[in-house]
């Protein structure tokens, strides 16, 4: 209810880290997005490459040493002729050999500076496991046991294996990795840049189209162009407020017209009436009239700026709609109470019929169902009868009947009877009582049934008399206020 | 009774009406001025403009009441929004009255607020040659039974009770038929009509009198 106010306040941007730019967020994640995917997939390269390199290296080494071992424990060859064969210069050159007894002596090296120390091995039966000393030579080394005939004598067999070219291999793939990976980025900021300028173009557009909104010409700045899907509903939301302040700007526009209006008659009178009493000396008791009547206008001042200000003022659902479950019934009889005595003199029945309940403002309620009954009054002769029916409508719905068995209105004038100041032709505007009315009791009843999202609908037949329907939609279907 | 208030006009006329009718009292201009002598000096109670200089009606209202003191307040406003008027009573502020507002309006707003509380149940009141039965309703006028409505008794009972006070239309309507919205309909000079021509036209002595542009009072008037 009290939410005029909080709307009267700026939105207020509660997490500042977000106030980025949008243009350098969408580019940041779209690096992001690249990264990981072109990132990801060289680093699974990289480690196929390296595990079936490692695979093969391990193969060879294997090999190599149950090959060394069978040769040494073949009976018909001499370890010694084992060694001639390794130590020839035929033998592979990536192989390391070396030879102990049981007591670590070494028997025999195939003589290469570089190869890893006694200790660096890895046990017999484990692994084999890579060495290598700074920038030398990478080997990948493993030890097997071997008993040599003809006393059955145990061996130790130490292989190292030279795998440096394949680490050179992987160091330069890993080198061009990086630079893939590095021109990837590069690549991908210049098109994320590019990408998402031509994806916020259109809120570039929103913006010049919002730039163009002028108070004085509050008319859609936005259709035509086709908006993308999802700036769509923004843009009609754009549209719909822009209208609604078309609207609230009509209504104050037209509030401080009429206003200015309908000020001059009573004003006129107010200043004439003063000027002339001036004009000569007179009696207290003239003075005292002309004081009475300016008090009239006065009370007629002020209660037209109230109606017009009610009625300016209606559009917004946040007035202070204060809407409870009443009895229509009872409302209606308050009412009809109300004006029992103004009927009574003119002869009017006022009859209440029907059961329903209502969900609306008292006050508002009471206020449109008193300007309703007090036309009928206006317009029924004596004898006549003012029935105010309820009844439940479709479901939730209310609906309220003030029908007469009046004079009717033309069907000229019925389309405008809800509009302010309307006055039907044939209608001379009584301004002579104390109460002359504005033309705006209808308007009040229309502002009242749109404060309730209802609607409200004259039939008449000129002579037989007028209906006026108003309709109140139920608890359920009103919008929350 | 304070009076603040800034336009000197307003506080003028409200001022002198108040001493017109009995009152006593005293004007601030400005805020804090108002909320000092309301501290220092005792009133029955104060008119309150929302629109004031240094401090606004609303701070001096809210000071008022945060320091524990219920002396009656009644606000006067030029601006009648709906957040306005709830602010003001759920500050503490016994009425509300819109500029512009009818000093009569005021002047029985302030008396009804003074009332509350302190008012004498009165059963059985007579003036003149009228005699008003509350419990039973019932009016006789010069030993005459007079045939009213329950509404006719009602109107005569409220300008009885509140006799010498000038009554407005609105208030009469308010009172009566629980109608607070101003109308514009002309149906409270209507009943009055009829209720005068039940107990005012058949006898010489007339008790309820029209003030122009005001609204009706019940007094005897000597002649």
């Amino acid at each position: 209810m009290y939410s005029k106010s909080k709307s009267n306040e700026s939105i207020v941007v509660k997490n500042p880290s977000r106030a980025w730019s949008m243009t350098a967020r969408l580019i940041g994640l779209q690096i992001l997005a690249v990264a990981l995917l072109i990132g990801g997939a060289l680093f699974f390269l990289l480690r196929t490459i390296t595990s079936h390199l490692d695979a093969d290296d391990r193969d060879i080494v294997n090999q190599q040493a149950t090959l060394l071992q069978k040769w040494f424990e073949d009976p018909n060859t001499k370890p010694s002729a084992v060694m001639d064969q390794i130590r020839a210069p035929t033998a592979d050159q990536f192989f390391f050999v070396r030879i102990l007894d049981q007591s670590g002596k070494i028997l025999f090296e195939n003589g290469n500076p570089a190869a890893p120390p006694v200790s660096a091995f890895p046990e017999s039966g484990h692994p084999a496991t890579y060495w290598h000393v700074d920038a030398g030579p990478h080997f990948l080394m493993t030890k097997i046991e071997a008993r040599v005939n003809p006393d059955n004598r145990r061996i130790q067999l130490q292989l190292a294996f030279d795998v440096t070219d394949d680490f050179t291999l992987i160091r330069q793939i890993r080198q061009s990795i990086t630079v893939v990976f590095s021109m990837a980025l590069l690549v991908s900021a210049v098109l994320a840049y590019f990408i998402t300028r031509a994806a916020l173009r259109p809120i570039q557009s929103l913006t010049e189209a919002a730039a163009r909104v002028q108070a004085s010409k509050l008319v859609s700045r936005f259709e035509g162009t086709h908006w993308p899907v999802e700036l769509a509903p923004l843009v009609r939301e754009f549209d719909a407020m822009l209208a609604r302040l078309a609207g609230s700007f009509r209504r104050l526009g037209r509030f401080s017209t009429d206003l200015s209006h309908e000020l001059r008659t009573p004003i006129n009178n107010l200043r004439g009436e003063a000027e002339v009493a001036l004009n000569r000396p007179r009696t207290p008791e003239e003075y005292r009239v002309v004081l009475e009547s300016s008090l009239e206008e006065y009370g007629r001042i002020t209660r037209l700026i109230d109606t017009l200000l009610f009625i300016a003022k209606a559009d917004q659902p946040e007035t202070g709609l204060k809407r409870q479950l009443l009895d229509a019934t009872k409302e209606c009889a308050a009412v009809a109470d109300f004006f029992e005595a103004a009927a009574a003199d003119r002869g009017v029945v006022i009859a209440v019929r029907g059961q329903a309940g209502i969900y609306c403002d008292s006050m508002l309620f009471r206020r449109a169902l008193s300007n309703l009954v007090d036309n009928a009054l206006c317009h029924t002769p004596r004898g006549g009868h003012i029935d105010l029916t309820v009844r439940s409508g479709q479901p939730g719905m209310t609906e309220i009947e003030v029908s007469d068995s009046g004079t009717g209105i033309s069907p000229d004038d019925l389309p405008h009877i809800f509009e302010r100041f309307y006055q039907a032709a044939n209608e001379e505007r009584d301004t002579s009582g104390p109460n002359p009315g504005f033309g705006l009791g209808l308007a009040i009843v229309k502002s009242i049934m749109d404060l309730h999202a209802g609607e409200v609908s004259a039939t008449s037949a000129p002579g037989r008399g007028t209906t006026i329907r108003l309709l109140f939609p139920g608890r359920q279907a009103s919008p929350t206020s | 009774m304070l009076l603040v208030e800034d336009e000197p006009k307003t506080a003028a006329f409200v001022r002198r009406g108040l001493e017109e009718n009995g009152f006593t009292a005293a004007v601030a201009i400005r805020g804090d001025e108002g909320l000092t002598l309301a501290r220092t000096e005792t009133f029955g109670a104060i008119i309150l403009d929302i629109s004031l200089p240094v401090l606004d009606g609303f701070s001096v209202l809210a000071a008022l009441r945060e320091s524990g003191c219920t002396i009656p307040v009644i606000c006067l406003t030029a601006r009648d929004t709906v957040v306005e008027r709830v602010k003001g009573l759920e500050l503490g502020a016994d009425d509300y009255l819109v500029k512009p507002f009818s000093f009569s309006e005021l002047l029985a707003r302030l008396r009804t607020i003074l009332r509350r509380g302190s008012q004498p149940v009165e059963r059985i009141i007579r003036i003149a040659d009228l005699e008003l039965d509350l419990p039973r309703v019932r009016a006789t006028r010069g030993g005459q039974r007079l045939e009213l409505t329950a509404k006719e008794f009602n109107l005569l009972a409220l300008l009885v009770r509140r006799r010498g006070e000038v009554l407005s239309r609105t208030v009469i309507a308010e009172e009566v038929w629980d109608v607070n919205f101003d109308s514009e309909t002309n149906v409270v000079e209507v009943a009055i009509r009829r209720l005068r021509k039940k107990m005012d036209d058949p006898f010489p002595q007339k008790l309820i009198h029209t003030i122009r542009g005001v609204g009706y009072v019940f007094e005897v008037q000597i002649q």
